[in-house]
């Protein structure tokens, strides 16, 4: 290995390390040790010169790790895989890293592993990663160049061409066309995605309590709502089996606007949850440009949301949504066997009262009234589980509370519908914004009255009044949130943390809004406040991709070409050369070690008048095959020839 | 600057006139392309935008729109990196037919320093360099003549990688650089216009006939070296050079007509070798060529003026590249 390569070995390691890093924890462990071990052998071996494997058995090493990678990733192809043979790849590719074109192409793999990381998870954090792994990279591209700055020096390079590289990056962001739905039909399965699904069953929203993560942040453009008033609206389940609810079909209407009620504007970030339902404050009035309001009073977005979007809502949190449509009766349909307790029950309120507001009232006292008690941990219910939750469990979270008192409602022939949707929000006093988590999901109740419309009834607040007031962690018994890694086991640490992890969040927040949650739609804004109107450009722009691509791969294809001359065996004429020397060797002209070939046929030809001009047309030659560019297959055969030619006699002593 | 202009360099066709210099690059003569790892690194950036567009992934947007903007801020690095250079003299001393011919440039930077800088003649091993900022800085390229007669070793090329190796800009030069090679010496005897026999000249030994044993003076440099009183400097009386005296009548006159080599070429070799032999032996002769004559001297101008008109014999005074 020359000292070149041994300089370059190092920084080469260290940015497919850096760049490697987020993927170790995803990666199979066989090839997280597979990486290190190569690594640290190939580094181990360039100091102490160990064995180095030939390339017969590093295609037999790559060809091994590739057959692993794909048996590992049960011969599927995607994401997953990919990352997984590039690391196998990375992991072998230092041993091969002589020419600079090798060091090149690591490098180019490197910047590549950069973008496969940001495929799995998109935050502050990871844009942060990418800067760093950027610059670390391109510093080392920088010494592969010109080996002799310091390091030091290269990163500072690095550095400066980074920022003057910022205005470009920032223009071409804004302005690059973004389009809407995905371009070749293929999507990202690698982001994990948790959220409200589009059935509700008993433990469908208590499971997303244990996640911390953010469901979407909300800027208010005036003061914030109270919180018995922060009922996100997400999704309404219409149907019911007897133990799921669905969502049923919805259709986009023009809906009416809403009479009575001041407004409220604000704006969400919602993180991709994969869905189309967008969320909005108790009953929004306007939908954003990605999405239509349904006739239930829902947005929904034309596409799956995959990446972070954000958008601006309307909402009155004083509402009345008017008139009863006749095509709302199907919030009155129940299936017809089962539940013969709950159903009893429900009639017999519905004989009793003749009110549906009593009836409601009833209901609402049956809960608060019987001991039912908020859990995460509720007991399995059987064979009619309304039946069975009502009067015998009593024991459950607000999906079960909602789902029996729909039930109940319906069967008192009153319209009644469940939401499901988000309920609070943590407000971060650095961004004047509130946080809603996954663990604030939550499910309540709409039921019909005349008068008054769809009339929101919560009836988890019967049973635990502080899940409204102070969230989920108030609402439940002590000792189930045992498991959970609470702020308030921190005792006293507990402000300074809080502190933190608000302004972290904040930055999160504006790194989102800005960056991370620019889309087609934002694009749109901000082109329309400079006057400019663009349609979908999703079409032309397929098009203009393939066409660019095309031509980038053929003018690819032709500079190999026009470049890459068929390169002579440079070991075969290193061979002959060392012929050519044992032959001067022999008449009393011998190579000093150390010495250059060019410097070796001055020396030997004015020793040797008489056979300077073989000695010179041989080593140029040499010098052509070995070291200038042009060493072709004919150059090679003459150089063979002109050595096997070559026969010096001995001086004749006198 | 000439972005991606597929204008093909390194042929400098004939009918272009010499660049006269000193020379300073400027914008108009410096060239910039992809290097064959710029597409590779171009091809990648576009995998990379398809993939953002496809998955919308704004961090992916980011990386690409970075990367893509480094890699075009490299090329005005690549480019400052060489504007400016100026090249002041370029020469090389007289070599003979097969002997490397070494040119000397003295290139001058004016500020900032520069990086990586390769310069290069056609057939010549690049030299990577770097330079410092307002000195003067000497670069040799040794290059095969393999010819007599002028040599000229074709377009000079500069051109850098620097700094990430993802555009190549260069320049080429059309520089009016030459090297007077002279024909290769072919060994034999000396052989004058007087006697067509042989006067063999072994080195250190005194020849007969062409010269007197005058006596000893104290050597000087420049003396030949076949002239030193070798015995004198065994017995340890000191540094002394033979002195000759050519006698009258007895000057040597190499003739080209009377030699019996079979070609031309040939015959200038030999003649170049007995001149050499002529100069070691502090002879004075003259040279006889077909339409030529030179008087009978002696001395280094006078050495260098015969074996100039050997190389140049019948040679017309515009050649060529190897």
């Amino acid at each position: 290995m020359k000292a070149t390569n041994k300089k370059h070995l190092l920084p080469i390691l260290g940015a497919i390390l850096l760049a490697v890093s987020p993927h170790l924890f995803r990666l199979p462990s066989w090839i997280v040790i597979w990486c290190l071990a190569f690594w640290a052998y190939v580094l181990a071996a360039s100091k102490n010169n160990w064995y180095r494997p030939g390339r017969t058995i590093l295609v037999i090493l790559t060809i091994g790790g590739f057959i692993g990678g794909l048996a590992t990733y049960g011969f599927k192809f995607n994401l997953d895989t990919g990352v997984g043979l590039l690391a196998v790849m990375l992991g072998l590719k230092p041993f091969e890293m002589k020419t600079h074109r090798d060091r090149m192409i690591t490098l180019c793999l490197v910047y590549f592993l950069v973008i496969t990381n940001l495929l799995y998870s998109n935050n502050l954090v990871m844009s942060l990663f990418m800067f760093a792994s950027v610059l670390l990279a391109t510093a080392v591209l920088i010494r592969i160049n010109h080996p002799r700055g310091s390091f030091a020096a290269n990163l500072r390079l690095s550095g400066v061409i980074m920022v003057q590289a910022l205005p470009m990056m920032i223009v071409l962001f804004f302005l690059f066309p973004r389009i809407q739905g995905t371009l070749f039909g293929m999507s990202n399965q690698s982001i994990a995605r948790t959220g409200i699904n589009d059935r509700l069953s008993p433990g469908s929203i208590s499971q997303l309590v244990l996640s911390g993560e953010i469901a979407f942040r909300a800027e208010f453009k005036n003061s914030i709502p109270g919180p018995d008033r922060l009922y996100w609206r997400g999704i309404v389940f219409q149907h019911f089996d007897g133990k799921t609810w669905s969502r049923g079909q919805t259709r986009p209407v023009r809906q009416a606007p809403l009479s009575a009620g001041s407004t409220v504007g604000y704006t969400i970030t919602l993180e991709p949850q994969g869905e189309k339902w967008l969320f909005a404050l108790d009953m929004p009035i306007t939908s954003p440009p990605m999405a239509r309001m349904q006739n239930d009073r829902t947005l929904m977005a034309y596409h799956k949301l995959k990446a972070r979007i954000r958008y601006d809502a309307v909402s009155q949190t004083t509402y009345n949504t008017g008139d009863f449509k006749p095509e709302e009766r199907k919030a009155l349909i129940l299936p017809v066997q089962g539940n013969p307790k709950s159903t009893a029950l429900a009639r017999s309120w519905a004989d009793t009262f003749d009110n549906p507001a009593k009836i409601v009232n009833k209901a609402l006292e049956f809960f608060s009234q019987n001991d039912f008690v908020y859990s995460l941990n509720p007991p399995g219910l059987k064979e009619d589980a309304i039946d069975d939750f009502l009067f015998k469990t009593r024991k459950g979270y607000c999906e079960h509370y909602a789902s029996a008192f729909a039930f109940l409602m319906r069967k008192a022939k009153i319209p009644a519908r469940i939401v499901g949707g988000y309920l609070g929000g943590e407000l971060n006093p650095y961004g004047n914004y509130l946080i809603v988590r996954q663990s604030d999901a939550h499910a309540w109740v709409e039921v019909w009255l005349p008068a008054r419309g769809w009339v929101r009834i919560d009836p988890t607040s019967a049973v635990a009044p502080e899940r409204v007031e102070q969230g989920f962690e108030a609402a439940l018994p002590p000792e189930e949130l045992e498991g959970f890694l609470l702020l308030k086991h921190f005792g006293p640490l507990q402000s300074h943390l809080k502190k933190i992890i608000f302004r972290w969040d904040a930055a999160n927040n504006y790194w989102n809004q800005w960056v991370l949650g620019y889309s087609y739609w934002r694009q749109r804004e901000l082109l329309a406040k400079v006057g400019i109107n663009i349609g979908s450009w999703k079409g032309p722009f397929k098009w203009i991709l393939l066409a660019l691509g095309l031509i980038s791969f053929i003018v690819f294809m032709i500079s190999m070409r026009l470049f890459k001359t068929p390169v002579a065996n440079t070991d075969d004429a290193q061979r002959f050369y060392v012929k050519f020397c044992a032959k001067l060797t022999r008449v009393g002209l011998t190579r000093k070690p150390g010495q250059g070939p060019v410097d070796f046929a001055k020396t030997a030809g004015d020793l040797r008048r008489d056979l300077k001009v073989n000695i010179h047309k041989i080593t140029d030659l040499y010098v052509l095959l070995r070291y200038a560019r042009g060493g072709d297959e004919n150059t090679l055969k003459k150089f063979k020839e002109r050595v096997k030619e070559f026969d010096p006699k001995p001086i004749a002593e006198t | 600057m000439k972005l991606l202009s597929f204008k093909p360099f390194n042929k400098g066709s004939t009918s272009k006139p010499f660049t006269t210099l000193p020379l300073t690059l400027s914008r108009k003569r410096i060239y910039i392309l992809p290097t064959r790892h710029g597409w590779v690194f171009i091809l990648i950036l576009l995998a990379m935008l398809i993939g953002s567009v496809n998955y919308k992934n704004n961090l992916g947007f980011l990386l690409t729109f970075l990367l893509g903007g480094m890699a075009f801020v490299s090329i005005f690095h690549s480019y400052r990196n060489l504007l400016g250079i100026q090249i002041l003299t370029v020469a090389a001393q007289p070599v003979f037919a097969g002997d490397r011919a070494g040119f000397k440039f003295s290139i001058r930077i004016k500020e900032p320093e520069r990086a990586a800088v390769a310069i290069s003649l056609p057939n010549a091993e690049k030299i990577i360099k770097d330079f410092d900022a307002n000195k003067d800085n000497w670069i040799r390229i040794p290059v095969a003549a393999n010819q007599r007669g002028i040599f000229r070793p074709g377009s000079l090329l500069i051109a850098t990688q620097y700094p990430l190796g993802l555009f190549r800009a260069w320049s080429t030069i059309r520089l009016d650089a030459k090297c007077l090679v002279y024909p290769r010496p072919l060994p034999g005897p000396l052989t004058t216009a007087d006697d067509a026999g042989a006067v063999n000249g072994d080195e250190g030994r005194d020849i007969p006939g062409a010269e007197d044993f005058k006596g000893l003076k104290t050597y000087q440099q420049g003396d030949p070296l076949g002239h030193i009183a070798w015995k004198a400097l065994s017995r340890g009386q000191g540094l002394f050079t033979k002195m000759f005296v050519a006698q009258a009548g007895s000057t040597a006159m190499l003739d080209f007509d009377a030699l019996l080599e079979p070609n031309t070429e040939r015959k200038l070799s030999r003649l170049c070798d007995m001149i050499l032999q002529a100069c070691s032996h502090n002879l004075v002769f003259g040279l006889k060529l077909p339409g030529k004559v030179i008087d009978p001297n002696r001395g280094e101008a006078h050495r260098q003026k015969c074996l100039k008109a050997l190389a140049l014999y019948a040679m017309p005074e515009t050649i060529t590249n190897t």
